[in-house]
């Protein structure tokens, strides 16, 4: 750990800092082109020089390059480090008068007309070789390099072609400094946008990114398939980066074990594909969406902004963000895309389309005023508290006009959605051009749902929805002891009941894991001591281990006999001990081998 | 006494109105939930059939089954969860080993195996509860009355 002084102050800073890193750690701007905090510096540019003095000699040295030594006393502003920095951006203003990092630079240093002449004008390259450094050892390709000598020395694609070995990642058009290179001339080996998953793909993320907005942890992740690190074992410009060295290519997923006293299952729904009606276009007509791609779409922190466009016309910047669109004049809401459907989607009503789609309708006024909205409906279900005065309103005001009845194709023209469907109430073939079609699909269960029931032993019904212990008596708990239900997981639900019966899940848990003693239920097997031969027999049927030996002895402590023992903590009471005992010495409390053949005595009189 | 009674009423009477005794074993989770479904959905079904409450299908003893079929019960149904779903983990496995091989020794004793009926049920398969009572109330009318006890009682007397 070094010491040095920059400007009369000393800084202790990390082994392996250069004096530019220690000028920052001391709150100093050291202005500089050729350096970038992901790439090893080559102190290329000169721009960053700075007068150091070690052993009684003061020196000009590149700031980025040069170590922190151990007692060097650095000064950064001076009539002599002026001087050099002018010199060099006199030069490169020669040679690139129009690039505008340059220009900014001599501005703010004093420069104005270079004295030189070049030839060779109007160049943007200023030959510091961060794309080469970039390429060669951060991405590990060497898909550029430096041609020629002297005045014909210039940055170049082997061959001046487009190399094979070029990976398409754009970083080194990233790092230059002044802009030089454009991705375009490679467009072709681009690589892909990652579409972004919580944004339903309308945008681009990076691979590596924070899933969502409000994810918890709001920690970035890496997606290991688009990783140029995992792809070419390069790059690492993140792991550079991060100033918390939070970042661990070698991690891997691990399992971790955890006692606990109750589980809370929340696995939540998720759209079914409304692609099942090939009648509606939806996957083949981008201006045809979900309900949950038009809620990001409106969406203030969502890929548009907030504004609503026809995905049919998102403009992207070179970024991958959607900047721009065409507003949707004409909007058509489908209400019950898969639900209430029984012959061949999904029978039950999904209990939240009805609202949201009548909040939608109020949105899409908000976010296009003269919008048009249309909403086919089967029937208008909206029992919760002030629901119903809601859906009144959006009819009332004429937000969006309500058809009811069915729509039977939607298909393009002319530029348009076109929409086919029924006014059941008065007997007419409706058709509206639509530019946008919102479908309000069937909420089903998360995919693999029935894989986390199934090790958690919670039943389910036959659409993989959760089931409760009791439908009105006992709604937020399984038939396993412990396990809580709360959300969609269970049914189809919205916030408010979600809420309510989440805090119903969270009590009845606390409920159970705050009590120093713990509640077990009264029937559990118990062990006829008298009787039991200990030919443990039970201990193999015995799902949850609770068998056990006893040791009986006698007031002087010799042993007289073993038998089984229940351990009544464990023992769930399923009674399959009690028929597998050959000596009937294992009985269930509240269901004696005697008091069934009481009950079957009276059933059968 | 009553059992005999009742027999030879259907005996007296047509055969129409013979309504067979139906002793069911339920375990608690799945099939005794799904037969509350079907009440509580207002699923209608016959009202020959009387339950047995367990916790599972693996406390049915074989000798249960004997002991309703001696009481005079014209058909037993065991029901559960089906494979896989036992609210505790193996029960109805015990069952689907145990009870079969018991079925086969009842007919080795004479007694219609037909007479003794398995089922899954689930808790959510109130339907499905209702159909298989009045499945097995059929098929129960359709076999008679079951005698095999009487008669042994009479031979001895």
């Amino acid at each position: 750990m070094p010491t040095l002084t920059v400007n009369r102050q000393e800084i202790e800073v990390a082994d392996g800092a250069t004096v530019l890193d220690a000028a920052k750690a001391c709150g100093l701007e050291i202005p500089t082109l050729c350096h970038h905090r992901g790439v090893p510096s080559a102190g290329a540019c000169r721009i960053c020089v700075v007068e150091a003095t070690s052993r009684g000699r003061t020196r000009l040295i590149a700031s980025c390059a040069y170590p922190a030594e151990e007692g060097l006393v650095v000064q950064t502003e001076s009539e002599r480090i002026k001087r050099s920095r002018k010199m060099t951006l006199e030069l490169l203003l020669a040679r690139c008068p129009e690039s505008e990092r340059i220009q900014e630079m001599a501005r703010e240093l004093g420069v104005d007309t270079p004295r030189f002449k070049t030839e060779n004008r109007n160049q943007k390259c200023i030959m510091c070789g961060l794309c080469v450094r970039v390429c060669n050892q951060v991405i590990g390709v060497g898909a550029v390099c430096f041609s020629g000598r002297g005045q014909t020395r210039e940055v170049v694609t082997p061959y001046k072609e487009l190399s094979d070995v070029c990976i398409g990642c754009g970083a080194c058009a990233v790092v230059c400094p002044t802009g030089c290179i454009d991705p375009a001339e490679f467009r072709d080996k681009l690589l892909e946008r990652i579409p972004n998953e919580f944004n339903c793909g309308f945008d681009s993320r990076r691979s590596i990114y924070v899933p969502f907005p409000q994810a918890v942890p709001n920690k970035p992740v890496i997606d290991r398939e688009n990783c140029i690190h995992f792809r070419t074992g390069g790059c690492g410009a993140c792991a550079q980066i991060c100033p918390a060295g939070a970042i661990d290519y070698e991690a891997e997923d691990e399992f971790t074990e955890e006692k606990v006293g109750a589980i809370v299952v929340t696995t939540g729904y998720q759209l079914y594909n409304p692609a099942a009606y090939e009648e509606y276009g939806y996957g083949r007509y981008p201006d045809v969406v979900t309900s949950l791609e038009f809620e990001r779409m409106v969406s203030a922190s969502g890929p548009t902004g907030g504004n609503v466009y026809r995905p049919s016309t998102f403009e992207y910047d070179d970024d991958g963000k959607i900047v721009g669109g065409e507003k949707p004049m004409v909007c058509v809401f489908v209400k019950c895309v898969g639900s209430r459907e029984e012959v061949k989607h999904k029978p039950y009503c999904s209990n939240i389309c009805c609202m949201y789609t009548a909040k939608h309708t109020m949105l899409y006024e908000h976010k296009v005023h003269d919008g048009q909205a249309f909403v086919f409906y089967m029937d208008v279900r909206a029992p919760g508290k002030n629901y119903e005065q809601f859906v009144r309103r959006v009819a009332k005001e004429k937000t969006a006009t309500y058809i009811r009845g069915r729509v039977a194709k939607i298909f393009p023209r002319n530029g348009k959605m076109v929409v086919w469907g029924a006014d059941t109430l008065s007997g007419n073939q409706v058709e509206i051009d639509a530019d946008l079609v919102v479908l309000a699909a069937a909420v089903v269960p998360s995919s693999g749902a029935v894989d986390l029931a199934q090790k958690l032993r919670i039943g389910y019904d036959e659409h993989e929805f959760f089931n409760e212990a009791h439908p009105k008596l006992r709604p937020v708990e399984t038939n396993t002891a412990g396990i809580f239900l709360a959300g969609a997981c269970q049914a189809p639900r919205d916030i408010p009941e979600t809420v309510a019966q989440a805090s119903g899940a969270a009590a009845k848990a606390l409920g159970l894991v705050v009590r120093d003693e713990y509640e077990r239920e009264p029937i559990v097997a118990c062990v006829d001591e008298n009787t039991c031969n200990a030919c443990f027999n039970c201990e193999p049927v015995c799902a949850y281990g609770a068998i056990g030996e006893k040791e009986i002895r006698d007031r002087k402590g010799n042993l007289v006999k073993i038998v089984a023992e229940v351990n009544p903590g464990l023992c769930q009471g399923c009674g399959a001990c009690a028929v597998t005992c050959r000596s009937n010495s294992i009985e269930v409390e509240g269901f004696t081998d005697a008091e069934l053949y009481a009950e079957i005595d009276a059933l059968v009189p | 006494m009553e059992a005999i009674q009742t027999t030879s009423t259907a005996d007296d009477d047509e055969q129409t109105t013979f309504e067979p005794r139906i002793v069911a074993f339920l375990c608690n989770w799945c099939s005794y939930a799904g037969a509350d479904l079907a009440g509580t959905s207002r699923l209608g079904y016959p009202p020959n059939i009387r339950i047995v409450k367990l916790p599972c299908t693996g406390r049915v003893d074989p000798l249960f089954i004997l002991k309703a079929f001696e009481r005079g019960a014209d058909m037993v149904l065991v029901s559960g969860c089906h494979p896989g779903d036992c609210h505790y983990t193996s029960g109805n496995y015990h069952a689907r080993r145990k009870l079969p091989t018991f079925r086969s020794l009842l007919e080795f004793m004479g007694i219609d195996p037909r007479r003794f009926q398995m089922s899954w049920v689930s808790a959510a398969q109130g339907g499905k509860w209702s159909q298989v009572v009045a499945d097995i109330t059929a098929l129960a009318t359709e076999l008679g009355p079951f005698e095999y006890f009487e008669r042994i009682r009479d031979n001895r007397n």
